[in-house]
């Protein structure tokens, strides 16, 4: 019962984490019905951005957090500007394509400038760990969920709530009808890259400040949550961080209990789990179901 | 409309040019090779499928290695004379790539030896290169390839097993808990970490240990708490660990948050590196990782280590050593060593035949007779040296320890309890 | 397809032609002459590098049909050409079969399983199918690196060579031959497939798959059917691949080599038949160059080390990205404009 609880909370713990990363690809979806492949290669440029302020210019941690940030927006604006802007209209194809390349050029512009070589966070969240009963959870993990949970509350508010989010909304739901009420469909767009950049740029750095950066795993994390992400439907913000907790779970618990299936489960139950929810719920287990016309 | 056809033209101009361009750029270089003067004695060709670019692209200071030592032994007036060219080509530890890389050279020069990156790509070319008879200078890795010795395949340094078995020697010389050590494996589900399971449960009862439990674990891995407790509640003593720096380090930090922290942790030659103690953050003081040859900068007195480190400075632009990086040249070694496999072949075929005869399979037979070759700069490795039932260039091995930070030297170099059937 | 002037259908069997002209028919054989005498003149390093454009071809084109004709978007389309391969090397090492029964076996398995796969194809579309292709790409290279008895696990298996009566393909040479004629069926196949009933089927399922139901095709069964060639194409692809490596791991077949069958095709122009022709040639060339690139940066100046390691990624990235937004279409639909305008000219309107 101990190990099952630990590994619970563990599972819990980062899960949150995965679940932020997921929120990245929702928030593209949600503004663009855009499918970004690169999110992974996002997670990565925010992280090593952090890495040059805290480590090469030797900036207080937290200080090179706030001043990633920034940056982080300004790439994602970048992006948007110079690669995604000619996309709009393309099918789907292409522009799954185009996130593929910028994958691609991503990994080569940050081989090029930090190496391949793994860097170090300066120690970040302390290394003790808290007890509760039987349970040990590290302030790691606890740090990186309790990020995770911020971030969603403030997606949940801002799409609900604000003018921006409905715009963003309103986008992605039809793009001409969009454009025809008035909304700028470029404006919208420039803001939803730049906000998923930032969204990736904090995942890049608690799994930084987790397990180290290097330019050649991170893109794996991207992928990973990527079935859950269809799990919970594309366009569903608490789909995500419901799909990135169980990914989190089954890492955690599928090796303890369903071990004996042959090692490697951990990887496969995601889309096995995804497989089955998608023949009975085609648009996820949150997504919205869209009524099609001729 | 006129401008649309403008644009249309101009467009499909830059495309044909964007198509053509390589093809030019490729066809001017083959020209280019055939312009070298021809030599007093003719060129030793050996080819090279490398590994600089791709996702394993942090393997790269093995192919620097490999081309400096090639450089550095033609400066040094080659193989009595004749020259080495080296004919490489980046394969991104592509199986395809580098079957077609050999395919080139193999067809367009004399090769007398090819060397291979990464585990599939060796198996692959090692039923070629016995067919056309070119020998396999392989980097030592999975014991798979050198365990039964395939006739044309040799290899420069100890494999997996070698270095494991090593350190799980030194780990029950420490022992003195008077009851059979508990020992946990925790491996990723590729060749790299397959290679060692068997080996260490073969050497279990002569070596005095048992192993109880064997997990998987990710090299990408973000948490490794259900190994941790895996481990735990099976009351290992020592835990192997057959990943690299940054996955060690979890699990040395989940480990510890675990309350659990077992009497000794060892990993491979991957854990040698100047940021593990960072990335485990306090947790991976202690841990032990082996390796088969002496490197900067802990071994600076030896004279061949001092020597490769400035010519690595001379060569590669501080990408290999620079001054503020504390950069650990393990993989730069690894590259050597099979510069070192190469010379000494060489050598030994040179004294039998002489220079301008050296054809692969002079040098396949060379190879068998090498006994303990060693100058002085090789001396970051111990003597190597062949028999027909053994194709692995030594098979001793000496370990380093994290003490306060840093990775420290523990031991010199000794002999692995590992035995090759004869 | 518009035709120069004069040129006129006296009947249905020349209309449904493919080679029309007399110009057609001459750069046709001029073309063949030059594919059957490539290994005569060119160097043993294009050899081998064409013999890798002729089976991505074959792939290529699976993938057109079931992604490009049908809108089938498929990102595991590398495991199905993993089955192919095993396939080829079990039956070919264990049961002792000759290849060339083995080969069919490959592309009936690889079909059929991509038919299983494809089930999920009439209740899910767009970006949620992507998924259930991923998860094909994962299942299958899953089984296959841990169904150690049957696939020789993480470390492989020995594939045996392909003989002809008492003929081994055993150099590039011979292999470039019966690579070559298996990419020139599976093209032939392709083409008059994608003109067929069920190609016209694939193209209005691809447009709209309501209208297309409301008109009398059936969603399902051309969605599996699109399925089926798409992985039967693949699974020659793989037989073909297998005696050429001699030697399978799973690593060969990696999530990105399916990512890259889709880059050959949407460069070379999804929904023609000349687009995965053109896009594997152009990416396969583009490699080479940058190969090359990586040898002359690192043993010329040092200085670009750090720049070296990158560079492949960049060149390529950018390609695709320039692609992507010069030329949206790819390189087949540039072909027909070059060809248009230089057919109008100069009174092109």
């Amino acid at each position: 019962m101990d190990t099952f609880l630990q590994l619970v909370v563990t599972g819990l713990a980062v899960g949150a984490t995965y679940g932020l990363i997921a929120l990245g690809f929702v928030l593209i979806y949600k503004a663009s019905g855009v499918l970004n492949l690169a999110q992974g290669e996002l997670m990565m440029f925010g992280a090593y951005i952090c890495f040059v302020f805290s480590v090469q210019a030797n900036i207080p941690f937290y200080a090179a957090v706030a001043l990633t940030l920034p940056v982080a927006l300004l790439i994602g604006a970048v992006i948007e500007r110079f690669f995604l802007r000619y996309m709009i209209g393309q099918p789907l194809i292409s522009v799954i394509m185009m996130t593929i390349g910028l994958m691609i050029l991503m990994r080569g512009i940050a081989t090029w400038i930090w190496g391949t070589e793994p860097k170090v966070y300066p120690q970040v969240f302390p290394q003790e760990s808290m007890s509760i009963g039987s349970v040990n959870i590290s302030y790691e993990y606890l740090w990186a969920a309790g990020l995770s949970i911020f971030f969603v509350l403030i997606y949940i508010i801002f799409f609900r709530f604000t003018k921006s989010g409905l715009v963003m909304r309103a986008t992605s739901d039809d793009e001409h009808a969009a454009l025809s009420i008035g909304i700028s469909i470029k404006k919208v767009l420039s803001q939803s890259w730049a906000i998923a950049a930032l969204t990736a740029a904090v995942g890049g750095i608690i799994i930084g400040a987790l397990v180290g950066l290097d330019t050649t795993s991170f893109p794996q994390y991207g992928l990973k949550v990527l079935p859950v992400v269809l799990l919970g439907g594309l366009d569903s913000i608490p789909g995500a961080i419901i799909g990135g907790i169980l990914i989190g779970l089954t890492e955690n618990l599928v090796p303890e209990y369903l071990g004996f299936l042959g090692g490697g489960m951990e990887e496969l139950a995601p889309y096995i789990l995804v497989l089955i929810v998608l023949i009975v719920r085609p648009h996820g287990l949150f997504g919205l179901k869209r009524i099609e016309r001729i | 409309m006129g401008r649309t056809l403008v644009k249309t033209l101009s467009i499909s101009i830059l495309v044909i040019i964007l198509m053509t361009l390589p093809l030019l750029i490729a066809c001017s270089d083959d020209d280019e090779k055939t312009e070298n003067a021809p030599e007093e004695l003719p060129d030793i060709h050996v080819g090279m499928s490398a590994l600089v670019t791709g996702p394993y692209g942090a393997y790269a200071p093995i192919t620097w290695g490999y081309l400096d030592y090639m450089k550095d032994l033609n400066e040094r007036g080659g193989i009595d004379g004749a020259q080495i060219e080296v004919h490489w080509k980046d394969c991104q530890y592509d199986v395809a790539q580098s079957i077609a890389a050999y395919a080139d050279y193999s067809k367009s020069y004399d090769l007398v030896a090819f060397t291979g990156m990464g585990t599939g790509a060796n198996l692959a070319l090692a039923e070629r290169c016995a067919e056309d008879g070119i020998v396999l200078a392989a980097i030592g890795g999975e014991p798979e390839l050198i365990w039964p010795a395939q006739e044309w395949v040799f290899a420069s340094s100890p494999n997996h097993a070698i270095g494991a078995l090593g350190a799980m020697q030194y780990a029950m010389e420490q022992w003195d808990e008077g009851r059979v050590a508990r020992v946990g494996i925790a491996y990723p589900n590729n060749p790299f970490g397959q290679s060692i399971i068997g080996p260490i449960e073969e050497y279990a009862s002569e070596l005095g240990y048992e192993v109880v439990e064997k997990q998987e674990f990710e090299l990408t891995a973000l948490d490794a708490v259900s190994q941790s407790l895996a481990f735990r509640d099976d009351e290992v003593d020592i835990v192997y660990v057959q990943g690299t720096a940054k996955s060690v380090a979890v699990l040395c930090k989940d480990m510890d948050r675990q309350g659990f922290i077992p009497k000794m942790v060892i990993g491979p030659l991957h854990v040698i590196h100047p940021a593990f103690p960072e990335l485990a953050a306090g947790t991976g003081e202690g841990v032990i990782g082996w390796n088969p040859f002496y490197l900067w900068p802990q071994d600076m007195d030896n004279e061949s280590v001092q020597y490769w480190r400035d010519k690595a400075l001379e060569y590669s632009s501080g990408d290999i050593v620079s001054e503020e990086d504390p950069y650990m040249s393990m993989l730069y070694m690894w590259g050597l060593s099979v510069g070192v496999l190469l010379e000494a072949g060489l050598r030994e075929a040179a004294a039998e035949v002489g220079a301008a005869n050296i054809t692969a399979e002079a040098l396949r037979n060379a190879l068998e007779n090498v006994t303990n070759f060693k100058t002085g700069n090789s001396g970051f490795q111990p003597g190597i040296g062949f028999s027909p039932s053994n194709h692995e260039a030594y098979s001793a091995t000496s370990l380093m320890q994290v003490q306060d930070g840093v990775w420290v030297r523990i031991n010199n170099m000794f002999e692995s309890p590992w035995k090759f059937a004869e | 397809m518009r035709l120069p002037c004069g040129i006129i259908n006296k009947s249905y069997s020349q209309d449904t032609a493919i080679v029309r002209t007399n110009l057609q028919w001459l750069l046709l054989v001029l073309a063949l002459i030059t594919l059957f005498t490539f290994p005569y003149w060119a160097s043993p390093h294009w050899i081998s590098v064409m013999i890798g454009v002729w089976i991505s071809i074959i792939g290529v084109m699976g993938l057109t049909l079931l992604t490009g004709y049908a809108g089938q978007l498929s990102l595991g389309h590398m495991a199905f050409v993993a089955i192919g391969a095993y396939t080829v090397a079990i039956l070919m090492s264990d049961l002792n079969w000759p290849f060339w029964a083995a080969l069919p076996c490959a592309g009936m398995i690889s079909g059929c399983i991509g038919v299983i796969f494809g089930l999920p194809s009439l209740r899910i579309k767009g970006f949620y199918l992507v998924i259930a292709t991923l998860a094909a790409q994962f299942i299958i290279v899953h089984i296959i690196s841990r169904w150690d008895s049957l696939t020789g696990g993480v470390f492989g298996l020995s594939v045996p060579k392909v003989t002809l009566g008492g003929f081994e393909f055993k150099s590039d040479f011979s292999y470039y031959f019966l690579a070559m004629i298996f990419a020139l069926i599976a093209i032939l196949i392709a083409k008059n497939l994608s003109r067929s009933r069920i190609g016209r089927s694939w193209i209005a399922i691809r447009d709209n798959d309501i209208a297309a139901e409301i008109m009398g095709v059936d969603p399902f069964k051309y969605k599996l059917l699109a399925f089926f060639f798409g992985c039967f194409f693949a699974g020659i692809a793989g037989g073909l691949w297998a005696p050429y490596l001699r030697y399978l791991t799973p690593e060969q077949f990696t999530l990105m080599g399916s990512v890259w069958y889709l880059g050959y095709m949407v460069i070379g122009g999804m929904g023609s038949i000349m687009g995965p022709i053109a896009g594997v040639i152009f990416i396969t060339i583009l490699d080479e160059f940058t190969a090359e690139m990586v040898t002359d940066l690192a043993t010329g100046s040092p200085v670009f080390a750090g720049f070296v390691q990158a560079s492949r990624y960049i060149v390529f990235g950018l390609a695709i990205i320039l692609f992507l937004i010069f030329e949206p279409r790819g390189i087949a639909h540039r072909w027909e404009r070059i060809k248009n305008s230089y057919r109008l000219w100069p009174f092109s309107y």
